[in-house]
């Protein structure tokens, strides 16, 4: 189902590995008619399931019962994309840059999602929301062309 | 929704395994390839050659497995080199820089024939 008119979306995910597909269809049907390329679409979903992937394995350690709400923004400029969860706070800001060589040599199988997400979305922030902290909303930019 | 995901490994030309992914390989899917590449590398079989025709979709979850055994099997005088990606794949590849560490080339046979051969 794709809806070319500016809208918002938002949809609740267990915090399980088996719901990232669905998720990434769900992105991927309401920026489809954006005025992306194909290209960036498949960029975009990528950084999404990174971002989301991190926080069931990191945040909530696979605990399927924790739940992350996705919210799509598709009626400005940008697309924005806020991920929300009550996991431990985390800032992808302060992640370093993967050293290749170095990963290969650890045998590290993790540690690329935020260096996607940041190649590919044109802004990250990370705002710690709630009386208490003790949520967290990650909002993921894209701007969107004006002449395709 | 289920991730649809499979693995499958045969022998091919130059005494090299031709391990053919399909489906969409992410966060939940990785584990699956891992225990693949570990049953055909514990074999001894460290001449591998990763089909990717049929895989439409892949995370850095699935380039990490790649990334745990690619040491291993290249001390054991092997490789793994990666074939035949869709260009969405390939893109994943690009954004990481996975080129510097694996060889990709376009088709299955080419990846092949990249192995030396070997006395019979």
């Amino acid at each position: 189902m794709t809806d070319p008119s500016p809208h918002t979306a938002n949809t609740t995910i267990a915090a399980a590995t088996s719901e990232l597909a669905a998720l990434r269809d769900f992105v991927r049907s309401h920026i489809m008619a954006a005025g992306f390329t194909d290209f960036e679409v498949n960029g975009i979903v990528l950084a999404i399931d990174e971002a989301c992937a991190n926080l069931i394995r990191h945040g909530y350690h696979n605990d399927a019962s924790k739940t992350i709400d996705v919210i799509v923004d598709v009626t400005g400029p940008d697309i924005r994309i806020d991920i929300l969860d009550t996991a431990t706070s985390f800032d992808p800001a302060v992640v370093p840059r993967p050293d290749m060589h170095r990963y290969a040599a650890d045998r590290r199988r993790g540690g690329w999602g935020v260096a996607i997400m940041m190649r590919v979305m044109d802004a990250i922030t990370y705002t710690p929301i709630g009386a208490t902290g003790s949520k967290n909303r990650l909002t993921l930019v894209k701007h969107r062309p004006l002449i395709r | 929704m289920t991730t649809t995901f499979t693995v499958t490994s045969a022998t091919a030309d130059r005494r090299t395994i031709r391990v053919a992914v399909a489906g969409q390989l992410d966060a939940h899917t990785a584990s699956d390839l891992e225990a693949a590449l570990h049953e055909v590398i514990g074999r001894g079989d460290v001449r591998l050659v990763v089909d990717f025709a049929a895989l439409d979709y892949i995370s850095s979850a699935g380039l990490g497995v790649f990334m745990v055994f690619i040491e291993q099997v290249r001390a054991a005088g092997g490789d793994i080199k990666l074939a035949a990606m869709q260009p969405k794949v390939h893109m994943v590849f690009d954004l990481l820089g996975f080129q510097v560490l694996f060889e990709i080339y376009p088709t299955v046979d080419e990846a092949v024939r990249a192995f030396p051969e070997v006395a019979s």
